[in-house]
């Protein structure tokens, strides 16, 4: 307590650490499952794992299974295109003035 | 219709992008730089660790005192990070940060729209805001020349003689001449994630020793990427610390790791903790590095398109060294497509020169001699476990006094390191090691 400065490393969430970062979210997402039966089918959904802003979330409830895809928390880092195992992500750039800005990068 | 077409249009104001726009400008040509970002380095992540010699190719009278830099960095090292312990290795030198500077440390997004800005001022017109699309090529042929891009502005279609994308390590399929490997794999990209943290400008001075304006780079090897090919940083910036760590991503995706949980075990190392306790972190970020070296080169050049920087996958990942290799390229591209504008000839052949300067450069030259070097690491995860387990062992028998004869304790290291790894197991690992380091 009394050595405020010096607390040490708190561990952050991802929720923590996307506070940080500024976006303008655009209207639409950039960010697609092309076919969803892939996702449904595919082992270890590594969209779900490697993201960094942890982007997609496989979610199963009354509603059904499926891909979540909170895009408006994407770094555009490009991985998850990459690691889906069946391309199955089509992947743009959000419009122009839009997505994140850092301010120190 | 004339009037709209540039001498040449410029895909991405990084490092490589804005370079070639600073020189082609300066050299009369009628030149656009296009950036996705809503300012330059909006978009942009790196360690980052800038070299002075790319700065002064770039910009002829380069003063380090007018530009945005963090540190002037007179400290590099090794920490082989294990468990709970460090093995460092560092080297300090007034000389590398007295003029001509060896490197400083930045942060993009102050570092990028000056770097972008000294295009302008060379006479480059620049568009921020503005995403590149597509490639727009004669005739609308697949294979033909290139004769400009497709932009997501209204009306958004520019034209010119040559272009050059320097678009960066995660260049869409359809911004690249050709992929004669195709699209980019997941075991050619290393997936990084960093913080800043603030620390203040006297405190940084104080934690890592340093002199005013002097700064330190340390590379983070060793058990810290949790045996996955990779490394950490901790690089010092004026009043904060950028740390952070990468690894391949298809071994990432393999391991089910998460990134940010990769960054929390690299954090918490006994030894970086007393650098960010009490710190504030004030930024999270993540970008891709290209990986995969001289063997994963794209074309470098088409007809009407040249392609530099890490949109070229043109980064050195064994010496961290990506930003000068871009803006080098980003020089040597602009060069082809003026002495194209002389003879006429924008056709791949005309644009030749760019891949044989390259290739004299050291970018093609390092690409080349460290060209097993990545396969290599990746082949043998001891490297990222066992080795820098052993090394603590043995620096442990160096350090520990123990009240046992030291002839008696060396023959027990011994047994110990054998019991891990037979010792002709281990001299095989590493002179392959060292053969992969130097070519
Ligand atoms: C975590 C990390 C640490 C690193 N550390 C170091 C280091 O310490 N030292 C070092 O030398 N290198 C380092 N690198 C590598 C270095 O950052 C890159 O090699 C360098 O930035 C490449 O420059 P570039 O201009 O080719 O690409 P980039 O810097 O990526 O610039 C590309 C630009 O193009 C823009 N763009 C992309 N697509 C479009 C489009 N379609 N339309 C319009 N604009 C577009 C982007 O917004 C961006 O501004 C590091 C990289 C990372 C990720
Ligand atoms: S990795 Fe690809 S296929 Fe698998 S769940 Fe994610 S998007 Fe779907
Ligand atoms: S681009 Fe990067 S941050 Fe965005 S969703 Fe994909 S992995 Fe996540």
């Amino acid at each position: 307590m009394s050595e405020d400065n010096r607390s040490p490393v708190r561990r952050m969430t991802v929720a923590d650490r996307l506070f940080l970062v500024s976006f303008r979210p655009a209207h639409e997402s950039h960010l697609r499952a092309k076919d969803p039966g892939l996702c449904a089918e595919c082992v270890g959904r590594p969209c779900t794992t490697v993201c960094p802003a942890a982007v997609y979330e496989w979610l199963e409830d009354t509603d059904g299974a499926r891909l979540v895809i909170s895009f408006e928390n994407c770094l555009e880092c490009g991985a998850c295109r990459l690691a889906c195992p069946e391309r199955n992500i089509d992947w743009a750039y959000p419009p122009s003035g839009h997505g994140v800005t850092y301010r120190y990068g | 219709m004339e009037q709209d077409k540039f001498d040449l249009i410029v895909v991405g104001a990084g490092p490589a992008g804005a370079a070639a726009a600073m020189r082609a400008a300066r050299a009369g040509l009628d030149v656009v730089l296009l950036e996705r970002g809503s300012s330059p380095g909006g978009k942009n992540v790196m360690g980052g660790v800038m070299y002075g010699h790319a700065l002064r190719d770039a910009i002829p009278d380069f003063d380090p005192r007018t530009a945005p830099l963090e540190r002037t960095v007179a400290e590099q090292g090794y920490w082989l990070l294990t468990g709970e312990d460090a093995l460092r290795v560092s080297y300090r030198s007034p000389r590398h940060a007295a003029p001509p500077e060896n490197c400083f440390t930045v942060l993009r997004a102050r570092f990028d729209p000056w770097f972008a800005g000294q295009a302008e001022e060379a006479g480059a017109m620049m568009l921020t805001g503005t995403t590149v699309t597509g490639l727009i090529r004669r005739n609308e042929d697949p294979r033909g020349q290139v004769i400009g891009v497709r932009t997501d502005r209204p009306d958004g279609d520019l034209l010119a003689d040559a272009v050059i994308v320097a678009s960066g390590v995660h260049a869409l399929p359809e911004l690249l001449a050709a992929r004669p490997h195709g699209d980019l794999r997941p075991d050619q990209v290393a997936l990084a994630v960093k913080e800043v943290v603030h620390l203040g400008e006297e405190e940084v001075g104080r934690r890592f020793a340093l002199a005013p304006g002097q700064g330190a780079a340390y590379e983070l090897l060793g058990t810290i990427t949790r045996g996955l090919p990779g490394v950490g940083f901790l690089y010092t910036n004026r009043d904060t610390v950028s740390i952070g760590a990468g690894v391949v991503l298809a071994d990432l995706a393999a391991a089910g790791l998460k990134p940010y949980e990769l960054l929390d075990g690299v954090k918490e190392h006994p030894m970086l903790r007393p650098f960010l306790d009490g710190g504030d972190v004030v930024e999270y970020s993540a970008h891709l590095i290209p990986e995969a070296g001289h063997a994963g080169l794209p074309d470098l050049a088409g007809d009407g398109l040249l392609v530099a920087g890490d949109a070229a996958g043109l980064v050195n990942s064994l010496r961290r060294e990506g930003s000068n290799l871009a803006i080098t390229s980003g020089l040597l591209a602009a060069d082809a497509v003026i002495h194209a504008r002389e003879t006429g000839d924008s056709s791949a052949r005309g644009l030749a020169g760019y891949a044989e300067s390259l290739g004299r450069s050291f970018v093609l030259q390092d690409l080349r001699r460290y060209r097993q070097a990545m396969p290599y690491l990746r082949a043998h995860p001891e490297f990222f476990g066992l080795y820098p387990e052993l090394a603590a062992i043995a620096a442990d028998s160096v350090f520990l006094a123990t009240g046992e004869p030291r002839r008696q304790r060396a023959r027990k290291l011994i047994a110990e390191l054998r019991r891990r790894r037979s010792p002709l197991r281990a001299l095989r690992d590493l002179w392959g090691l060292w053969r992969a380091l130097n070519g």
